[in-house]
């Protein structure tokens, strides 16, 4: 790759890097596997970066790669997801700050357990469409779909973490449900 | 819960995002690792599928070239340097080379003729086809016979038909060959043509025509359904049939000496 073209995809992985982590975390509820699949992201956009950087939207192409780079993972069998069966003790967080514990455990909540239980794919059109903000045409796109797929997945994905949302303890979901 | 909740939820929840250790150079260098072994495992694929395909598609060639010019060992003009020393060779070419001048008068359609000496004779198993993997390159000489193939190429493709002559002194062919019909026919002249024919369910693969002359000398043609001389060249019918062969095995102006 010429030293341009390699600079160039430099600026573009360190400026971008955090952001596809983050949505990474949406998709798959866990830091590190996050942190992987940017990784694996970067590079797969590193080996095509010839024909990307010219592309108009690259952030667009980056998101559409991390999401496939995510169901990729999520097909593999040994990637499969952990089956937790015990009851982890509970311990007391001295640094958690009792004014902000609420909405962030809410949060956390929202995210390990209820976004968790949404079917892949109306997962990522929610993180696509309430995260990322894109348009339903931006995530047709970043999905390769149709928009009417897109707006069924979506309605289908809210159904189903409002119902996972329902399942949570009562203090939790006495302050979502609105 | 609102559609603004999820979006708030979403965003509260990577609010304590652990710190980015990301370093792109050493992605960098890890993807450049990537491709150098893709491009390695691309050129040792690309590799070994010529040399597969390279031996599958050889012997086809091979054999298919071999089809094509049937009379690739051919001594229609043969040159001083060329001429064959053997006496039963140099006699199998000479009359051979005459049934080859009297062909077109037989089978008007045939193009390319040429004749092919000393190739195996595949009468023995007249039902299958040999290929050219398990024919024999000679034929065994026998006091007093000579056997050649005459080939040409019809409207179907090229093919062959087999000439054997056995002297009085030499081991005359079984004249029905194994054949489901076997007549003999008297000639005016004393001579006697036997014909006999092989089918496989109505389809005629082998046709075997001798004429058995005064002097006990044997004058045997055959013609197959496939190309003789390589195997190949199945088709439904022989090229030439009982009648052409009879013509010409009987043909007055072709002297067998």
């Amino acid at each position: 790759m010429r030293k341009a073209d390699e600079q160039g995809f430099r600026e573009f992985a360190t400026s971008h890097a955090a952001a596809l982590r983050r949505t990474a975390y949406l998709f798959c509820g866990d830091w590190h596997t996050a942190e992987d699949l940017m990784q694996a992201s970067l590079m797969k956009m590193y080996l095509a970066w010839r024909r990307v950087h010219g592309m108009d939207n690259v952030n667009a192409y980056a998101r559409k790669v991390l999401l496939r780079t995510w169901l990729d993972e999520k097909r593999r069998p040994w990637r499969r997801a952990e089956q937790h069966d015990g009851e982890l003790p509970d311990h007391a967080d001295a640094t958690a700050d009792p004014d902000l514990t609420s909405s962030r455990l809410w949060a956390r909540e929202l995210v390990h357990t209820a976004l968790l239980q949404v079917p892949p794919r109306q997962r990522a059109v929610l993180v696509l469409r309430y995260f990322e903000d894109l348009s339903v045409a931006e995530v047709a796109v970043a999905m390769g779909c149709s928009e009417g797929t897109v707006k069924s997945q979506t309605a289908r994905g809210l159904a189903a973490l409002r119902a996972a949302v329902e399942k949570l303890d009562s203090s939790t979901a006495g302050r979502v449900a609105s | 819960m609102s559609e603004q909740d999820i979006r708030e939820g979403m965003r509260v929840a990577v609010w304590d995002e652990p710190p980015l250790d990301f370093d792109p150079d050493q992605l960098i260098a890890k993807a450049e690792k990537v491709r150098s072994r893709r491009r390695a495992l691309v050129s040792v694929g690309v590799g070994t599928a010529l040399v597969v395909v390279s031996a599958f598609a050889l012997p086809t060639f091979l054999i298919r070239s071999n089809s094509d010019n049937p009379g690739v060992n051919v001594a229609k003009a043969p040159t001083s340097s060329a001429e064959p020393t053997d006496p039963d060779t140099r006699r199998s070419r000479r009359l051979s080379q005459r049934v080859a001048d009297r062909l077109p008068h037989v089978l008007p359609s045939a193009r390319g003729i040429s004749v092919v000496p000393e190739r195996p004779s595949i009468f023995d198993k007249p039902n299958a086809p040999t290929t050219k993997q398990n024919a024999p390159t000679t034929q065994p000489k026998a006091n007093g016979k000579v056997t050649a193939y005459i080939g040409f190429e019809d409207g179907i493709g090229p093919t062959a038909i087999q000439l054997v002559v056995a002297d009085s002194t030499g081991r005359a062919p079984d004249v029905c060959a194994g054949g489901q019909l076997c007549q003999q026919e008297d000639q005016p002249d004393g001579t006697k043509v036997v014909i006999s024919e092989v089918r496989e369910g109505s389809e005629l693969t082998t046709v075997a025509v001798t004429h058995i002359r005064k002097d006990g000398m044997t004058v045997t043609l055959y013609s197959f359904s496939h190309n003789p001389t390589n195997g190949s060249g199945l088709r439904q019918t022989v090229p030439i049939g009982p009648d052409g062969l009879r013509q010409l095995a009987t043909d007055p102006l072709i002297t067998w000496d």
